[in-house]
């Protein structure tokens, strides 16, 4: 385990792509399907998602009327096109401005973010669903690349999913195959958490490609997937192959427990660049003790394995508020810690607190504070502090 | 299509029922569970809920209009889905002389008691299901279910934006009476 991972890791804290939405518990939605086209959260909403993103997740000045239906604004561009049912259309786009400065007197300072670009695709043709993703990709975006000026991870095309299934009885289960987010833990929208970049579950750019099965009823749901490998990565030493999963079960509407799994093995790690057996066992939990608040967390171990001599073991955890005084704007704080590198005297803290705001139909603007210390054995501690502010369209 | 979700009804409160002889103390509600495709779920509730003895039969009657489910789009459209206007109420009626007279303290099971449940203006003879616990001082707090489909009162199947209800529905209730 390198201490460049860790620092890496400070420095990587910024892009946050809000796509999924763990909270709904609030509103008894313990399952991710009727709102998501993937099965197990996050990314691209469905019709019936739209409606809720409009009823439950925007602000509103007045409370719609009694008797008021649907608004049209809900439709793809704000309601400017209809599609055949069969054919769902969207985008997400996200751009801000990002300020990081570390304690060690370096950081990116202030700078234009562009976090997503992405237009999204699914077709649904009885129990048959194809579904992709493709977008720019500005910065640090390697995993996801498809075409590239430099061969780098900055201004690529990239290529987050592109997966096709079955679906069957009443939808709940889904055998779907290909460039499919790993389906581990909480599928919160801090995708650069800890959790996340430790675990290599992030939904902007660890998607790998693979054949899933997952299963959504009302009262649990879970995934399962084998991993074939990044085909955006090469040569082919660095792909992963293994297993991925998750089980969430939900003891009351409000309640949910659920736990991951992930081993892979790479003959080369992306990162280290030696032959690697990746693993990561977990809890979560999301909990609802009143409307306006939801608690989420999620605690993982994480083992890397290169060799008998060169073996490392830690863990990893995640504890978020996402508190919500009115509907449409959340008061976000979060603390978080991990320690999977030896070469870290304390483990890695940081804490966030951000404010969101769904302003407008499909519309939100939100502000993200995250610090975060690394203390290396032998040298002094370093605090990074990135503040960002975004302006985020799902069209 | 609308708003679907949606649906069913009722209320049914069975458990006053037995408890002839009891009056309804504090707040009674009833409710239903629905789930549908894709893991969907949703549940409904009411606090409108009223219970008549005429010596021979225990009535309990649910009234629709104020079923809550959360969302005010889907409120409206379980409303139309169960036709609320023309069909305003649910019933379970239940015999006296079917019912469990408690006669002191401790807790209450039953299951599959009889009764006759009316939703949609249909009327059908169904099996109920009912726990709680009776304290000295001739409190009793219960907790009824009961399991219907709504194909079988002639309920459409509500469905919208591509989520489509299942028709088997639990009904439930939650009450304390007083001797």
């Amino acid at each position: 385990m390198k201490l460049a991972h860790a620092l890496v890791v400070v420095a990587a804290v910024g892009a946050v792509d809000a796509a999924a939405f763990p909270s709904m518990v609030r509103h008894g939605y313990s399952s991710c399907q009727a709102c998501h086209v993937d099965p197990s959260g996050g990314g691209q909403l469905t019709a019936y998602g739209r409606a809720q993103s409009d009823l439950l997740v925007g602000w509103h000045i007045e409370p719609p009327k009694e008797d008021a239906e649907l608004p049209a604004t809900t439709g793809l561009l704000w309601g400017l096109v209809t599609l055949p049912d069969m054919i769902n259309l969207s985008g997400n786009v996200r751009g801000g401005g990002l300020f990081n400065t570390t304690t060690a007197g370096g950081g990116a300072g202030l700078r234009p973010l562009l976090m997503a670009t992405d237009l999204y695709a699914t077709v649904n043709v009885e129990w048959f669903v194809a579904h992709a993703a493709l977008g720019y990709g500005l910065r640090a975006v390697g995993p996801a690349v498809i075409i590239s000026d430099k061969s780098g991870p900055d201004n690529a095309l990239i290529s987050r999913e592109l997966w096709a299934g079955a679906r069957f009885i009443d939808d709940q289960l889904t055998i779907r195959a290909g460039r499919i987010p790993l389906p581990f833990g909480l599928r919160n929208n801090e995708h650069t958490s800890l959790v996340r970049s430790l675990t290599r579950t992030d939904t902007n750019i660890h998607q790998q490609t693979g054949i899933a099965v997952s299963w959504n009823s009302d009262q649990w749901r879970g995934e399962i997937m084998g991993i074939a490998g990044n085909f955006q990565i090469r040569p082919d030493r660095f792909r992963e192959r293994g297993a991925v999963g998750y089980f969430e079960w939900a003891f009351t509407r409000e309640l949910t427990l659920g736990a991951s799994a992930l081993a892979t093995w790479a003959e080369a790690d992306i990162d280290q660049g030696v032959p690697l057996l990746r693993q990561s066992y977990g809890a979560f939990s999301r909990w609802a003790p009143a409307h306006w608040l939801v608690l989420l967390g999620e605690v993982d171990a994480v083992v890397d394995y290169a060799a008998a001599d060169d073996w490392g073991a830690g863990a990893v955890g995640w504890l978020q508020a996402d508190i919500e005084p009115i509907q449409g704007i959340h008061i976000i704080p979060a603390l978080e810690g991990g320690q999977v590198d030896e070469n870290l005297a304390i483990p890695t803290l940081g804490g966030w607190l951000s404010v969101s705001w769904f302003a407008l139909p499909h519309t939100e603007l939100r502000l993200d504070t995250i610090y975060r210390q690394v203390s290396p054995k032998d040298l002094d501690s370093v605090g990074s502090f990135t503040a960002l502010a975004q302006l985020h369209f799902f069209l | 299509m609308r708003l679907s979700r949606a649906i069913v009804l009722v209320s049914l409160l069975a458990a006053p029922a037995l408890f002839a002889g009891f009056a309804l103390d504090g707040e009674a509600t009833a409710g239903f569970k629905a789930t549908g495709t894709g893991g969907f779920k949703m549940e409904g509730k009411t606090k409108a809920v009223a219970v008549a003895d005429d010596g021979t039969n225990v009535t309990v009657t649910v009234t629709l209009k104020d079923i809550s489910t959360g969302i005010t789009l889907r409120d409206n459209h379980t409303k139309k889905y169960l036709e609320v206007e023309k069909f305003p109420t649910t019933t379970l009626v239940v015999k006296k002389a079917d019912l469990a007279n408690p006669a002191g303290a401790g807790p209450i099971k039953l299951e599959n008691a009889k009764g006759s449940f009316t939703c949609h203006g249909v009327t059908k003879e169904v099996t109920f299901n009912a726990t709680g616990n009776c304290t000295a001082e001739g409190k009793c707090t219960v907790d009824g279910t009961i399991n219907i489909n709504i194909n079988d009162y002639g309920v459409k199947v509500p469905s919208y934006l591509g989520i489509t209800v299942k028709p088997d529905v639990i009904v439930t209730s939650l009450f304390t009476v007083k001797r």
